[in-house]
This record gives structure tokens, C-alpha cells and sequence, in this order.
């Protein structure tokens, strides 16, 4: 449950209601536009997917049936959006194979190597998630940045928590593989 | 051995997803194997604390003006739509459909009853009795008519 978001307001909400609407903009923009910022790694992209992930939810809260959180429901919308958009941009921009290939260009280097100090932590983990895809990504930000268990995640993603095992293995091998890559290079 | 152990190590070690067997059995093997203890500890340097102290980023600031006036502008586009069909309903609404109906109804009734009026003065103007003779003798005369005029003369062999 959402703090200070009760049933009635998700219902006056549903039928219209934009101030209702509103307090449930208050308690989950925060995280709708970290998680899609992380997903889509970009912060004007991450703005704009925020806005459809509210459009959205403005428009099909009358079919919230309350079987799950809204939290849950909140975070599924924004994952599916976040990650149509980076499908859709990768195809636009052709980015296809820079997932694989960013660690290798030379204008990443630095960021990578970076310390893990907090002026730092930003672009470093930006540069961490540009590594994987964007379904790898999802399922690391929801975990590591978001804190969702491992069945909260495959709720979200309506995906068998197995699979999320092996997105975030795969990920994470990729990530480690990265960094080292990095270190051997510029040592 | 250490393959299975740096998989979980990889995934429910660092998240806090193990259950309780494998977890005492990992942190034995942890506590004899050096290069697993290694891996361990870069895992968690390099992929969960960098998550964990990443701070949140700030929405920004005109994110809800904008989605309050594209709620605006929809509200608007679906307003001409809305007013369309409003226009129709009103105009089938029952205080408007009474004059039909009922003039509808006097014109099915003012023709009924020329109908009938008709009819009536036909059978009316007729006695009834040379009425039916006079049906009679039709029927005589076709039947003379069938006996010279149809029919080959197979067939009237046949018959």
C-alpha cells in the first residue's frame, strides 16, 4: 500500500477526479520517474515515458481491480513503457549493438574507471547500466535501487521469478566482465 | 563446486534471497575457499553497493503541468464528440417522438378504415344470392371453354 493513498482516493481517482489523481502522483513520481530514468537512461527520455506511464494510469485506473498492489501495478506500467521506449529508440537510433559495444569506446573509460564516490556514483551507474539491456536493466534497477524481492519483480514483469534469476546472473556477469574489461585496459 | 556456489553468490547470496540450507552450506565453502571469498566481496563492491547508494533523482519540476494539460487538451478534443452525441440523444427523447407517433397512428387508422368502407359497399351493392349464381355460371362457361379449346390430341385421347 501507498502512504496516504487510500481505496476511495484510487476510486475517485478512476472516475476522473484530478486532484485524487494528483495525490497519487505525489507518492509514486518519485519512483516512476527513477525506475524509468534507469531503464531508458536518459533523463529527457525518462521524462517523457514518465508522462505516458500517467496518461496511462489516468486512463485505465477504472480497471485497477485491487487483485495487487498499486504499487506493484504502478511499477508494472512504468516498466512495460520504459521498455517499449528503449525498444523503440534503440530501433530509431540503431543502438542495437551499443549494449554490448559501450564499454569498448573510448569516451566511457573514465566514467567506468571512476571511484565509487558519491559525486561520482551518478554517471558511474549510468555507464554501469549502459552495458545490458534494457530488460537486464530493469530487473537490476527494480532489485538494487528499488528494493523489490525477487517475487515482487516477477509480479511486476509477469515473468516466472526464475527468470528473473537469470536476468540479473546474466547482468551481473556482464557488469563484472565490463569493469574488468575496463581495469585490464587502462592499467 | 565453486561454478554453483559463485551463481547463487551472483544472485540470491547478494540479494538476500537465500534459504537458510544453502545459505549455511555456501558460507562454509566461503570460509574455505579463498577465491570464492574474493568473488564474493567484488560482487558486493561492484554490484550492490553502487546500486544501494545511488540517490534518487529529482522528478522534474513542470513533470505534473504537463500531464495535467495534456489531461486538459484530451478532455477538450473529447468535448465536440461528446456534445455530437448529446444532440442526438436528446433529439430521440420521448417528448419529441409523441407528435409522430400519434400522427402515425391516424394515418394507419384513416386508412384502415377507407379500406374497409370499400370493401363493404362492394359486397353491399351485390344481393347475395344472384351473387353466387352469377359465380356459378362463370365456373359452367370456363369449363365449355377448356372442353373445345384445350388440350392436344394425346391429351384428349388420355381423357
Amino acid at each position: 500500500m501507498l502512504p496516504g493513498i487510500s481505496d476511495d482516493i484510487i476510486r475517485k481517482a478512476s472516475q476522473g477526479d484530478l486532484r485524487s489523481f494528483e495525490a497519487i502522483y505525489k507518492a509514486t513520481s518519485g519512483f516512476v520517474y527513477n525506475v524509468a530514468l534507469r531503464v531508458v537512461n536518459n533523463r529527457e527520455d525518462a521524462k517523457e515515458v514518465a508522462q505516458e506511464v500517467f496518461l496511462n494510469m489516468y486512463h485505465k485506473l477504472k480497471n485497477f481491480r485491487f487483485e495487487s498492489s498499486l504499487k506493484t501495478w504502478v511499477y508494472r506500467i512504468t516498466v512495460n513503457s520504459a521498455l517499449n521506449y528503449a525498444q523503440k529508440t534503440a530501433r530509431t537510433r540503431g543502438r542495437e549493438t551499443e549494449y554490448q559495444d559501450v564499454v569498448m569506446a573510448g569516451e566511457v573509460v573514465p566514467d567506468a574507471r571512476t571511484q565509487m564516490d558519491e559525486h561520482h556514483a551518478e554517471e558511474a551507474i549510468e555507464t554501469l547500466l549502459e552495458t545490458i539491456n534494457p530488460e537486464q536493466r530493469a530487473c537490476v534497477v527494480l532489485r538494487g535501487i528499488e528494493g523489490l524481492s525477487y517475487q515482487e519483480i516477477a509480479e511486476t514483469l509477469k515473468i516466472n521469478i526464475n527468470t528473473v534469476r537469470t536476468r540479473l546472473k546474466r547482468a551481473r556477469e556482464k557488469l563484472l566482465a565490463s569493469k574488468k574489461k575496463v581495469a585490464n585496459e587502462y592499467v | 563446486m565453486c561454478k554453483e556456489f559463485r551463481d547463487v553468490i551472483l544472485t540470491d547470496y547478494i540479494d538476500g534471497e537465500l534459504d537458510k540450507d544453502v545459505k549455511v552450506r555456501l558460507e562454509a565453502h566461503l570460509r574455505v575457499c579463498a577465491h570464492c571469498r574474493e568473488f564474493a566481496d567484488e560482487v558486493k563492491a561492484q554490484l550492490v553497493v553502487p546500486f544501494k547508494q545511488t540517490q534518487r533523482v529529482s522528478v522534474p519540476e513542470d513533470l505534473w503541468r504537463s500531464i495535467e494539460e495534456s489531461i486538459a487538451q484530451e478532455n477538450e478534443e473529447m468535448q465536440p464528440a461528446a456534445n455530437w452525441i448529446d444532440r442526438l440523444v436528446q433529439s430521440l427523447t420521448l417528448p419529441r417522438l409523441v407528435p409522430v407517433f400519434l400522427s402515425l397512428i391516424l394515418f394507419i387508422s384513416a386508412g384502415l378504415w377507407i379500406l374497409n368502407s370499400h370493401q363493404g359497399s362492394q359486397v353491399a351493392g351485390n344481393d347475395s344470392g344472384e351473387y353466387v349464381a352469377d359465380i356459378l355460371d362463370s365456373v359452367s362457361e370456363l369449363a365449355e371453354i377448356d372442353n373445345d379449346n384445350f388440350g392436344t390430341s394425346i391429351e384428349q385421347y388420355f381423357l
